[in-house]
């Protein structure tokens, strides 16, 4: 009996070892490698890797370059994920409630989710084009030949990439919004306007307060997938004009293609620690949570 | 009447929205995608004068490779899915049975790993090392790493819902432990399944990042990467009536998906947010 319990624990662990093995390798070794290597001068010329003390880091500090794409993406970032809680938030509260029609319009908001990043972003290549649907439409209620230069701008291009960031993914955040306002008690609200709240101050008082998970979630959330964005900006405008698109995650395929694979994972080094910084409160917000369920 | 009044401007204001951020993107992406090369140069949202549909997409599904490309990525979001949700949910179990510093840290490592993307250009070095570099089974393996902790974070608490006395009273039936997770637990598991195979078939599905970097053999390419590979040949005269076929022959798998499994998709992502 004691023999058999033993040998069904040790079929059970052989069963969570490859998951356990799996998570190791692949998650969390490489992000533990990324620190050694931007210690070397691993290249693609030469197969012996050395190490090389802060070589890389000197380097780093004197690259104007990227001082500007940490700047580019961090401002990249926050405008995606205002645009994209706002807009998301805004229609999760007018199509709170299921209905028919009501799922029609969510049907319509999620389908851009369906689509690659990379597809998205030659979609509105098109769209944003001086002969493109947008600068028509703006030449036609203006009554004269506009021509706005969306993808050109050193100024406002980073912007419309953003919109299109915020345009694929604003379905998903919409329904985790919808999700949370659905679990919001019906008497608070329904006590909120016997009191005479208006519509308005519902939401502020009682539905942000209550959905303060789903936002802590999805503010979150986005900030991180907008740091690491490639997709849209290598389709879109690849980064231009003049640099002002050059998020981190492309100079880093750049300098990949460059073979200096030493400094490409010291930059990457970088967008890991920002994105940690980030990520860190809600990783200890989500265990919490789960530890009061 | 006056809620009558705010009814209609309520729908007539999200129309319009849905119009110019919907409707005119995609019209202009299906429309141009049907003409031919000098009509689809002025991007204009007019139907063809003259229909161009046979020519467009057969260049794009020959050429682009997608017939390839569409079997690639069949086979690494399939797989990727399998291994991803039988192996998580018995780790899962495990850490939501056993309360121990292991299991916690655990968990950490996987709420991080929902957030933190593994480094990719070191993830190079392990792949050639195992010999399992620009090769399927280490685009899986690769997957099923990375993407493991989504599973992890959804079902585990799931798992600690679901009443220990259930796995008990298997046990006292004389049930093995791995007896008792496949009878009782997995079934139990349905819909936080469901809310982990669309999030996890809807990265790989239309991910461009990791495949870029982990192939480097034209009949690796999945969809996405064809399509950007066909893109880039003709990248400074674009052809939009043959980016716009492209686009849409990639994204068409999923749209179909989601025409029948519409009902599923929406609550997966719903029952993800509430656990969230």
């Amino acid at each position: 009996m004691k023999n058999k319990i033993k040998k069904d624990k040790l079929f059970l662990y052989s069963l969570i070892l490859p998951s356990v093995a799996l998570i190791f390798t692949f998650y969390i070794l490489p992000n533990i490698l990324n620190f050694y290597y931007s210690f070397t001068d691993w290249n693609a010329f030469s197969s012996e890797i050395n190490l090389i003390g802060l070589y890389n880091f000197k380097a780093l500090m004197q690259d104007q370059n990227v001082h500007s794409n940490i700047l580019t993406t961090i401002k990249y970032a926050i405008m995606v994920a205002v645009i994209q809680n706002g807009v998301a938030f805004i229609l999760a509260l007018a199509l709170e409630k299921t209905s028919k029609i009501n799922g029609f319009f969510r049907t319509l908001f999620f389908i851009p989710v369906l689509f690659s990043s990379l597809a998205a972003g030659f979609i509105f290549k098109g769209v944003y084009a001086p002969e493109g649907p947008l600068n028509n439409f703006l030449s036609l209620i203006t009554g004269r030949e506009i021509d706005f230069p969306f993808l050109a701008s050193i100024t406002f291009t980073l912007f419309f990439v953003a919109l299109v960031h915020s345009w694929r993914y604003m379905g998903i955040i919409m329904l985790v919004y919808i999700a949370g306002l659905n679990s919001v008690p019906e008497e608070l609200i329904e006590a909120g306007r016997v009191e005479g709240a208006s519509f308005m101050r519902i939401i502020k008082n009682i539905k942000i307060p209550l959905i303060g998970p789903a936002i802590t979630y999805n503010v979150t959330t986005s900030l991180i997938g907008a740091l690491s964005t490639l997709e849209i900006v290598l389709s879109v405008t690849k980064g231009g004009p003049a640099g002002s698109t050059d998020v981190l995650n492309y100079t880093i395929l750049q300098n990949f293609g460059y073979g200096d694979y030493g400094y490409t994972v010291t930059i990457s080094l970088i967008l890991f620690i920002i994105i940690c910084i980030f990520a860190f409160p809600l990783v200890i917000f989500l265990k919490k949570r789960e530890v009061e369920l | 009447m006056k809620n009558k009044i705010i009814f209609v401007i309520k729908y007539l204001i999200l129309s319009l929205a849905a119009f110019a951020i919907i409707v005119i993107p995609f019209w202009m992406l299906i429309v141009n995608s049907f003409k031919p090369a000098s009509e689809a140069r002025s991007l204009s949202l007019s139907l063809p004068v003259k229909w161009n549909i046979v020519e467009n997409y057969s260049t794009v599904i020959i050429e682009g490779h997608l017939l390839r490309g569409f079997l690639n990525t069949t086979i690494l979001t399939v797989c990727s899915c399998l291994v991803i949700v039988i192996l998580g949910s018995l780790l899962s179990w495990f850490i939501a049975r056993r309360k121990s510093k292991i299991t916690s840290i655990l968990y950490y490592i996987c709420i991080s790993g929902i957030l933190i993307p593994p480094a990719v250009v070191a993830t190079i070095r392990i792949l050639k090392v195992l010999h399992i570099y620009a090769t399927y089974p280490g685009l899986i393996l690769f997957y099923s790493g990375a993407m493991m902790p989504f599973v992890i974070f959804f079902t585990t608490g799931f798992i600690k819902n679901i009443p220990i006395e259930l796995e008990q009273a298997a046990q006292i039936d004389g049930a093995s432990p791995i007896g008792v997770f496949f009878k009782i637990i997995f079934p139990l598991l349905r819909p936080v399944r469901l809310t982990s195979i669309v999030f996890v078939a809807l990265f790989i599905w239309n991910d461009f990042l990791y495949p870029f970097y982990f192939t480097n053999k034209s009949n690796q390419f999945t969809m996405v990467l064809g399509l950007y590979n066909f893109i880039g040949r003709f990248y400074n005269q674009v052809r939009w009536e043959l980016v716009f076929a492209d686009v849409i022959v990639v994204s068409l798998p999923l749209i179909i998906l989601y025409i029948f499994a519409q009902r599923n998709i929406v609550a997966g992502i719903m029952g993800g947010a509430t656990k969230g």
